[in-house]
């Protein structure tokens, strides 16, 4: 088997499709019922409409008793019609409520009243992703939102509403800007290497790129290059994301399963009459909180301050905010004037679906439109286009879903985020237009930071994803199934810097240039599957076995011309005299992989559940391949047990579980195992050299990670209040890193397996009560903490190693070695630190003793529900306690040319050796300059960034009576309304000086459905 | 019955599917854009390929590069030649002598130079290896891979002091690797230079003078003979570029730094057709006050009444304000139909000069008047009155002061050998050490290899 080749296997599942097709159309097999009828009688057409009491409710789902996989869903009016036969019974089941079981006795009309439940929670699905499981009954730690929690927010990104939201998951937003992008952890720093932390997203059960296709030469300089790919997803199209944490729910993911799995599913039609639905809101923005900067008085104080203690009486000809270039009068608030916009958010989505009991169907287009807070008219937009399609032969054994997502989006950002030339710019710097309303360049002393507009920047992104699932039961129990997904992703950068962005008073160097930069990626994955089931007396048996075939393909092109005779001609690659190919790769990833689950339930009580998964990557030399993952969980519902169920309990609902089990880590990237020459970046003599790419390492393999989890859940009072408590414990080991070299070696770095482990630990506890539950009001509260351990558990010979800089045993990965600041030296004016080894100087090596750890201490969030007749109130409070990086990390020497935080005025000697600011200098004293660099390496650039942020707020009204068949809603919502911390900077969730940080948004919206 | 036999050969097609982990499936092909190292040395072509890129690194990045992170800006700024007002604390760090181990430009020089000299080592492995090349073409490729390790090395030992003679590419042993003392490394740089003399043929492996050949081993020997004080050596090396027919002397100093110079021995292909010098790219400038560093007035003021090169390669720019210098031997800022400028890293008059501190040194006053009076000419100045070997030493250091500014730091590799440094700066920079005759080594490197400590005195 080991050599079977994929072309083989590719065209007997071929084959095996065309046998499913076969057999369900097929009259003789597939109308072939399953079991034979008790009676000869007819299907008889049943309707009816289910309400709550008051309203009717869509979307319940009503099933038979002993027959499977038939269902139908209840239409937009609480409407219903489904085949049955007279003396069959009806099963009604909707989240939030008891399920109802009505004998169909005889009657054609049956309306059915259900009645609210929250123990009904613990009846809703799970997607795991292979598999799906019952809330109650499951042995892994999954944690979800789904489209409720989704669309009470604003958001353009998935993971922007996860945030706060779920025990565990850690998302940190990186920019205030649209299309840019979010950084996740789930239970924590795995790798060592940074960017070995990336979850799997899984998009309808194809696997989803989380890099960005954006070519990596310029990507660094540029806003986009922080694009997030999940930003091609429309979260309005989404149904629920599920997060897998455990062992238990991520060794079928095998290899990729080690920083968690993102499962996303969209939403699918349901059956009922053709129904509309229109939702549209628009949002503004504003930055929420920014630096505190000195103004001109005080800025121009404190570099004559500076001047002086320098001993330069007479100011350099280049010093034109104090030589009296600039005038010593003006006073511009930069924050004001370049991020005081208002960013416009106009999204509307227009939805159809529908559809009969064999056939439901789902269409949707959203259109998005985002502006930002500078100046000029930058916009985001973005398109997206939703379909989905199920079907199911009339006898329920063959099944075909099918769905697309197509999205498009379209960002003409500026090139640069003016934020960081707010905070550096002198407050009495120019106006930014001269009287001619062109760009101000003061007669060449001012470098106008709107000067990168005049460039255009245009990156645009297409992403189509499509996914088709067929099924076939075979014979009661035993189910064929085949996931089919494509994935094709393109982006493409345009970047113009037209002459007109540089300073006109200095010509002489800068040659207009065109940059093109393409990418493509293009991946499909094939499934087959096999799932059988079987009930043995009181043991429910339940085997998954499958496989995954996935090649994944990315081509980049980039090119670069410049010497434009004229502006006007930037947009045309031909008129460049000079062109340079940046950048052309190919690079191809296969994945293949064999998995399993066994899940094991006896008496409904106790659960064993047993996954395992064979992986083959490409990424690995010969001989490292292959490898195994695999996992054990068991679940104990204890509330089951007799001796609760005799007693009249306050507790409703008890289970313990378990889970261990170990699974791996691939993101090492492509062809990290041949020894090569590539091509290039440059020419000589006119064509292209041959560079060595890497040092040569063909012997490393997986990444291991093993998990270890264990879990109670609780329920009380008919799981009014509910506990959800995990404890786990993950080692990271045989660590896949980029071992990084001294220069002397040629490179950097070499990818290589390195002996160190790495451990997770963490406590996470979820909490829902709902206190009140009354006809027209109901009020539920629900809390989520995570306390997080992050610690390097081994690594052998660290001090000699090249990480003794970085890494301290015992500690955790976000630490950095940083000097003990003691104050400031009356003498010199300088900053002090502590001289660990008394060798009389502040060195490096020696002296960096203190520990300055950011990892979060513990985080989590806490939301209200209230729901008062037609009003609904919804708001999610998210808060981090953590120490982090404050504004001293990036400011400037305090002197120079550059504007500083308010807080820095207080300084040397005016203030005394306790002053925040030694004393002030042009950088001509190289005591005080030394100082400086290792002041922002010492413990007084780390200070508390925990925070409390009113992370969305939304009152939603349904209009009543408002028309026979629709509804209409209005609604406001507010994201990030309030935020409370001591950050000493702009915002302790991104901690930038250079990036945006998230707005406050605004919006007001209405949903119509008809 | 059919139904059963067609369930058990779906269940056997399924189960062959899944339980199949196919080798095949998951090997992927060599990129495209990558051949593996064996195959590269298989053909003169790619063998020249892999060189050829030795050579872009070393003009991108490093050392001799155009840019303002290399040696011709950083070291014009720490010794005498240019001033800068600019905002780059990194630069400053070198116009004001306030350089801390950490400064990323120092790091930068360090690295790119140890990556060009893994390159050339992996050459020179590769070609050790190698069945399939021409000895000619071997030979030839060698001895370039040599002189460039030792050319490289030059720059190092005089910049840091002691470092690491790196000629292997085995990181293992690389990653530890300890200091050679500067006695072993000027050693080693002489003999691989004489190595790749004898390996090297006469003729250049391209129509320009943009790659290594005998001449240009020639000429660095002579040079590392000079810094050696070898006068003998350093006087006949000279000699025998001057006397090439090959090399022929530029009477006209405006051309000079022109890609067709007769008087060039290497210079640095600009990569793309139409490209000109980073040179000129970094340090032209226009209008005033300038960001980027500018000649300072003391030097430009220190050239002789009448001399041409005052006025054609430095370009003055005056207005209300002040007035301003910077360097003009290369003027072609931007690109061109075809290239005009190619940076030149060995030309003729360098030899004159060194063959003129070489005899006046060996006592040959007439000698040394001669090669002197050759660059001074040219420049349109008098022939020089220095009679003595003292006064004559004194006039060659004048004239490469004047001829070979902000050419790769040679102002300050004169300073630093002719031990004047104290002199000449402790006035005019107040930051100066004496100790900072060497670099810091970079703070990155030492955290990453401790037997590259201790640091160099004063950091």
């Amino acid at each position: 088997m080991k050599n079977y080749s994929f072309y083989k296997a590719a065209s007997a599942l071929c084959y095996l499709i065309f046998i499913a097709f076969i057999l369900s159309s097929s009259p003789a097999l597939a109308n072939k019922p399953l079991r034979p009828l008790l009676s000869e009688r007819q299907q008889n057409q049943i309707s009816g409409t289910i309400t709550d009491g008051k309203a009717p409710l869509p979307g319940v789902t009503i099933a038979i008793k002993n027959r499977i996989n038939y269902a139908v869903l209840s239409d937009f009016d609480g409407k219903y019609t489904l085949l049955a036969k007279a003396n069959d019974t009806l099963v009604v089941s909707y989240i939030g409520y008891k399920t109802a079981i009505i004998p169909i006795n005889y009657r054609k009309n049956i309306h059915i009243q259900l009645q609210e439940d929250i123990t009904s929670l613990q009846e809703v699905r799970i997607n795991a992703g292979y598999y799906s499981v019952n809330e109650k009954e499951r042995t892994g730690s999954i944690v979800r939102i789904t489209a409720k929690d989704i669309e009470k927010q604003p958001v353009n990104n998935p993971l922007a509403a996860m945030q706060g939201r779920m025990a565990g998951v850690n998302i940190v937003q990186n920019t205030g800007l649209p299309g840019g992008g979010f950084s996740i952890q789930i239970r924590g720093i795995n790798s060592i290497r940074s960017e070995g932390n990336e979850p799997l997203y899984i998009v309808d059960g194809v696997p989803f790129a989380s890099q960005s296709l954006a070519d990596p030469t310029i990507a660094a300089s540029a806003i986009t290059g922080l694009a997030n790919p999940l930003n091609n997803l429309n979260p309005a199209d989404i149904e629920s994301i599920e997060v897998l944490k455990d062992a238990d729910a991520t060794a079928i993911y095998g290899s990729r399963g080690a920083n968690g799995v993102v499962l996303i599913t969209t939403k699918k039609g349901r059956s009922g009459e053709t129904r509309f639905s229109l939702d549209a809101f628009s949002s503004m923005g504003k930055i929420s909180r920014s630096l505190d900067l000195m103004n001109t008085k005080q800025y121009l104080k404190m570099r004559a301050e500076a001047f002086a203690n320098d001993g330069i009486t007479s100011y350099p000809a280049n010093a034109y905010d104090i030589n009296g270039t600039w005038d010593p009068n003006r006073d511009v608030d930069w924050t004001k004037l370049l991020l005081g916009g208002t960013a416009l958010v106009n999204n509307i989505q227009l939805a159809v679906s529908g559809g009969k009991d064999n056939t439901q169907y789902l269409v949707s287009g959203t259109y998005r439109r985002e502006t930002t807070v500078f100046p000029g008219d930058s916009h985001y937009d973005k398109g997206a286009v939703h379909s989905s399609l199920n079907h199911s032969s009339s006898d329920q054994r063959f099944r075909i879903q099918f769905s697309t997502n197509y999205t498009s989006d379209s960002n003409s950002l500026p090139g640069r985020d003016l934020t960081y030339r707010v905070y550096s710019l002198a407050p009495n710097a120019p106006e930014l237009y001269n009287d001619q309303g062109k760009l101000n360049w003061e007669g060449g002393t001012f470098n106008n930071p709107l000067a990168v507009l005049e460039g255009q920047y245009h990156t645009a992104n297409t992403n189509l994803l499509a996914n088709s699932l067929l099924s076939y039961q075979l014979v009661p129990g035993l189910q064929l199934k085949t996931s089919m997904g494509y994935n094709e992703t393109t982006l493409s950068q345009t970047i113009t810097s037209p002459l007109s962005i540089y300073n006109p008073f200095d010509t002489s160097t800068h040659q207009a240039s065109l940059y093109i930069a393409n990418g493509k990626g293009t991946s499909w994955i094939l499934e087959p599957q096999m799932n059988y089931t079987k009930k043995f007396h009181r043991l429910d048996l339940d085997l998954l076995l499958g496989s995954t075939f996935q090649n994944q393909e990315t081509t980049r092109l980039a090119q670069m011309g410049s010497g434009f005779t004229s502006d006007a001609l930037i947009n045309n690659m031909k008129a460049a005299s000079t062109i340079a190919m940046i950048n052309h790769e190919v690079v191809e990833f296969r994945y293949n992989a064999a998995f399993s689950r066994l899940n094991l339930k006896w008496d409904e009580k106790y659960i064993l559940n047993l996954t395992g998964r064979r992986d083959g990557s490409s990424r690995f030399g010969d001989g490292n391949r292959f490898a195994n993952f695999g996992a054990i969980g068991a679940a104990w519902i204890f509330s089951k047990e007799s001796f609760f169920q005799n007693r009249q309990s306050l507790l409703s609902f008890g289970k313990i579980r378990s889970s261990y089990g170990i699974s791996g880590s691939d993101q090492i990237g492509d062809y990290q195992y041949l020894d090569t020459y590539q091509v290039s970046p440059y020419l000589y003599n006119t064509v292209s050299g041959l560079a060595p790419s890497r040092l040569y390492n063909p012997d490393f393999g997986w990444e291991t990670n093993k998990k270890l989890e264990l879990g109670l859940e609780l329920g009380f009072l008919q799981d009014q209040f509910f506990l959800s408590a995990a404890w786990f414990k993950n080692r990271s080991s045989n660590q896949l890193i980029g071992v990084p070299l001294p220069a002397t070696t040629g490179f950097p770095s070499i990818q290589s397996n390195f002996d160190a482990t790495v451990e997770n630990t963490g406590l996470e506890v979820e909490l829902r009560s709902a206190h009140l539950k009354k006809k027209n009001f109901s009020w539920t509260t629900s809390l989520n903490l995570t306390v997080p351990k992050n610690r390097l558990v081994a690594f052998p010979n660290l001090e000699a190693s090249t990480y003794a800089n970085s890494l301290v045993l015992g500690k955790s990965l976000s630490i950095r070695k940083v000097f003990h600041y003691t104050g400031i030296d009356p003498q010199t004016g300088a900053y002090t630190f502590k001289d660990y080894n008394d060798d009389g100087q502040i060195t490096f090596e020696a002296d960096r003793q203190l520990i300055a750890d950011t990892s979060p201490k513990f985080y989590g969030g806490m939301g209200n529900q209230i729901s008062f007749g037609n009003w609904n109130f919804d708001s999610h409070f998210q808060f981090v306690k953590q120490l982090g990086r404050n504004y001293l990390y990036t400011a400037s020497l305090a002197g120079t040319f550059v504007n500083q935080a308010k807080e820095m005025l207080s300084h040397f000697p005016q203030d005394g050796s306790t002053a925040i600011a030694q004393q002030y200098s042009t950088g001509e004293n190289s005591t005080l300059v030394e100082a400086y660099y290792n002041f922002r390496d010492s413990n007084a650039a780390f200070s508390d960034a925990s925070f409390i942020r009113l992370k969305s707020v939304s009152l939603s009204y349904k209009i009543p009576n408002w028309s026979k068949k629709g509804s209409a809603t209005v609604y406001v919502q507010g994201q990030n309304l309030l935020t409370f911390t001591h950050f000493r900077g702009p915002d302790p969730e991104n901690q930038s000086f250079s990036s945006l940080p998230p707005l406050r948004q605004f919006s007001v919206g209405f949903q119509l459905g008809f | 019955m059919k139904t059963i036999q067609f369930t058990l050969y779906v269940i056997a097609t399924l189960a062959m599917l899944i339980c199949s982990s196919c080798e095949d499936f998951i090997a992927v092909d060599i990129p495209q854009s990558q051949l593996t190292s064996p195959i590269v040395f298989e053909s003169t072509a790619t063998a020249d390929a892999a060189m050829a890129d030795v050579y872009a690194q070393i003009r991108e990045q490093g050392m001799v590069n155009g840019t303002f992170y290399g040696l011709s800006n950083l070291m014009g700024n720490y010794s005498d030649e240019m001033e800068y007002y600019g905002s780059s604390i990194e630069i400053k760090q070198f116009t004001n002598h306030s350089i801390v181990p950490s400064n990323s430009s120092i790091l930068a020089l360090w690295n790119a130079t140890y990556s060009q000299i893994y390159a050339s080592n992996l050459i020179l492995e590769g070609l050790e290896n190698s069945t399939k090349i021409a000895d000619e073409d071997k030979n030839h490729l060698k001895g370039e891979a040599l002189f460039l390790r030792a050319f490289l090395h030059f720059y190092l030992v005089n910049l840091f002091g002691e470092v690491p003679y790196v000629s292997s590419t085995d990181y293992i042993l690389n990653k530890t690797i300890p200091k050679s003392s500067q006695q072993q490394l000027w050693e080693h740089i002489t003999t691989e230079l004489q190595q790749a003399e004898v390996l090297l043929s006469e003729h250049y492996p391209t129509t320009e003078r943009i790659r290594a050949n005998k001449s240009v081993a020639n000429a660095m020997l002579a040079r590392v003979y000079l810094y050696k004080e070898d006068w003998t050596n350093a006087a006949l090396k000279a000699s025998a570029l001057i006397e090439n027919p090959k090399y022929v002397w530029v009477t006209n100093p405006a051309l000079e730094f022109l890609k067709e110079s007769t008087a060039t021995i290497w210079a640095l292909h600009p990569g793309y057709p139409g490209v000109n010098t980073k040179d000129a790219r970094f340090f032209v400038f226009s209008s005033g006050p300038p960001s980027k560093p500018e000649l300072s007035p003391a030097f430009v003021a220190s050239f002789e009444s009448g001399d041409l090169r005052k006025n054609l390669w430095v370009r003055t720019i005056s207005n209300s304000v002040g007035t301003w210098y910077c360097p003009y031997k290369y003027k072609k800022t931007l690109g061109t139909t075809t290239s005009q400028e190619y940076t030149i890293l060995f030309r003729l008059a360098e030899q004159y000069l060194i063959r003129a501190e070489a005899r006046a040194h060996l006592g040959d006053i007439a000698g040394a008047q001669s090669d002197l009076n050759k660059i001074r000419n040219r420049a349109g100045l008098a022939n020089t009155t220095a009679d003595t070997p003292e006064s004559l030493l004194e006039a060659v250091a004048m004239e490469r002061r004047s001829e070979l500014f902000t050419e790769q730091g040679h102002r300050w590799f004169d300073l630093k050998r002719t031990n004047t440094a104290e002199a000449v700066l402790r006035p005019i920079k107040s930051g100066w050490e004496n100790t900072q005759v060497l670099l810091p080594i970079p703070q990155a490197e030492l955290l990453l290899n401790k037997q590259l400590l201790p640091q160099n005195p004063g950091y």
